[in-house]
């Protein structure tokens, strides 16, 4: 009985720290993906209005170049033309816009700057060649669409904006704008705060997680506790109070134990001895019911009477399940309960039956049939079982 | 107690290193640029110099000498070394003009335009590392650089 409520309990456990954990693991998936999806939207809202005024520039340098056979050429050749492109781009540099500058692609498809407004240290010289680091550069001069890139690997950019400039229906310009991290990490400090708050929210779940099943272990042994009779360790009236409702009446043989002469006992030998005359009894009846059948139940009622359930058992006939109590009766009456070095005891029981509770409309109406019965034991000389069928 | 802790530990521990990277940047990127620097420019001399390379980079700092001395035979001096990398703002590289057979590389762009004792540059491009060599100064030099490498090659 122990040994499967080990089992029970170790199983129990394995299956709450799993579902617990699994409730954690779902937590932080999400957490995860809320981030995910709270930068991403963040990005594209703080960076809309940006795009919006690149696009405006895109056309105004179409506007500049005006009818225009050859962008580059003339733009090459034009410094003038240069200067005012470059002003334009200068009004997109921002603490967050890093860069911004056009290139065009040359015929053995080498990007290269026309008009750069960074900073005189970092400016490009027309014509420079630029490496670029991503497929979506070339992208762009076959689908024709502007498009934002992300960089996971570069030195203090973020994204990048790039617009084709067309002319008729050939991207002749590329107009680009890179953002620094700064804008990533402005953004990543409002989530990082948004991730503060649910780690504190999930160290305060994981710890209620933690006390509330620390508590029902707690809980569970406790009730546990008050249900075992702490001399026989069998049930107590306790557990007979609790579960007396729920007690299938009809899967049960009632009987009911009572030790003979358990006074004579007590005043004979002392207390000590009449415990140890319970502990064993009880002991013994373990013993025998649990070579049986595991599902019977032990209740210590009271002094020194005990109720016994056998579970009836579907393949096995009524009689032949009262055989236990046969067994019970002679195990008792030769067990020798050493009471000291020198002197065993020997006691017997007497056993009241009630073969079929269920007829009775409650417990106590089928316990006092089987009291009744063992009444009747005593009165004809103990050591014997009495069954009301 | 010990089978649900040990569980939810394991767990929680695996499942948050998956995503450390998500929490933080766990390398500096400066270290990350330098080590980036130096694997390219270790490639650029193997394909350059056709013995083994001994390196030479004029007023070199404890960071640039912890990633090159992992891939190079570092020199404290030009005369020893075959290949030169410049990357300070120095006013004379010319020390061992004298000896034939170093072979000049920089950081920077312009100065590769205005000196012709370089081949080729490595520098960052609006954050972008970029390389360039020169068709001609590679001829006169006799180097012939991969197929690979082409791209790279402009005929200024």
């Amino acid at each position: 009985m122990n040994t499967i409520k080990y089992l029970y309990s170790a199983k129990l456990k394995v299956i709450v720290s799993f579902l617990i954990a699994l409730i954690l693991f779902f937590l932080l998936y999400e957490t995860i993906n809320l981030e995910q999806k709270i930068e991403k939207n963040m990005i594209e809202i703080s960076t809309s209005d940006v795009f919006s005024i690149t696009r405006n520039n895109a056309l105004e340098i179409k506007r500049l170049l005006g009818s225009s056979d050859n962008y580059v050429k003339d733009i090459q050749k034009n410094i003038n033309l240069q200067k005012r492109i470059e002003q334009r781009l200068k009004l997109l540099i921002t603490s967050n816009i890093k860069y911004a500058y056009l290139l065009y692609k040359d015929k053995n498809e080498t990007f290269r700057f026309l008009v750069d407004a960074s900073k005189p240290d970092e400016k490009a010289l027309i014509n420079q060649k630029f490496d670029v680091d991503s497929q979506e550069w070339f992208d762009i001069f076959v689908d024709k669409k502007e498009r934002f890139i992300q960089h996971e690997f570069l030195k203090s950019l973020s994204i990048s904006f790039i617009v084709p400039i067309i002319k008729e229906d050939s991207v002749e310009l590329v107009l680009a704008i890179d953002f620094s991290l700064k804008k990533v990490e402005n953004i990543n400090s409002v989530i990082q705060l948004m991730q503060n708050a649910i780690v504190v929210i999930l160290a305060i779940l994981f710890l209620f997680f933690i006390v509330l099943v620390i508590q029902a272990f707690n809980y569970h042994q406790v009730k546990k506790t008050a249900y075992i009779d702490k001399l026989t360790n069998v049930y107590n009236r306790n557990y007979l109070h609790e579960k007396e409702e729920n007690i299938q009446l009809e899967n049960y043989i009632l009987g009911v134990i009572d030790i003979d002469y358990f006074k004579k006992v007590n005043d004979t030998y002392g207390h000590d001895v009449g415990d140890l005359v319970l502990k064993k009894t009880a002991a013994v009846i373990l013993n025998t019911i649990r070579s049986v059948n595991e599902e019977d139940i032990v209740i210590r009622y009271g002094g020194e009477e005990f109720i016994v359930l056998v579970k009836k058992s579907a393949k096995q006939k009524v009689k032949n399940r009262c055989r236990v109590f046969n067994r019970i009766l002679k195990n008792i009456e030769q067990y020798k309960f050493k009471i000291s070095e020198a002197e065993d005891l020997s006691i017997t029981v007497s056993i009241g039956i009630n073969l079929t509770p269920s007829k009775y409309s409650n417990f106590s109406e089928a316990f006092k049939v089987a009291d009744s019965a063992l009444y009747k034991v005593k009165e004809n000389g103990r050591n014997n079982i009495e069954i009301v069928e | 107690m010990g089978i649900l802790m040990k569980n939810l530990i394991l767990i929680i521990v695996l499942f948050s290193l998956s995503y450390a990277d998500t929490y933080t940047f766990l390398v500096n990127k400066y270290d990350k640029e330098m080590e980036l620097e130096s694997k390219i420019i270790k490639k650029i001399a193997k394909i350059s110099v056709k013995q083994k390379v001994v390196l030479f980079i004029p007023k070199i700092t404890k960071n640039e000498m912890k990633f090159y001395s992992k891939l190079f035979t570092l020199s404290n001096s030009c005369e020893e070394a075959n290949f030169i990398f410049v990357k300070k703002n120095i006013g004379n590289i010319n020390l061992c003009k004298n000896k034939p057979g170093k072979l000049y590389f920089t950081n920077n762009y312009k100065k590769l335009l205005n000196n012709k004792d370089y081949f080729g540059a490595f520098f960052w491009s609006k954050s972008r590392p970029n390389i360039v060599f020169i068709k001609k100064r590679l001829d006169k030099m006799l180097i012939s650089l991969p197929n690979t490498y082409q791209q790279f090659v402009e005929d200024i």
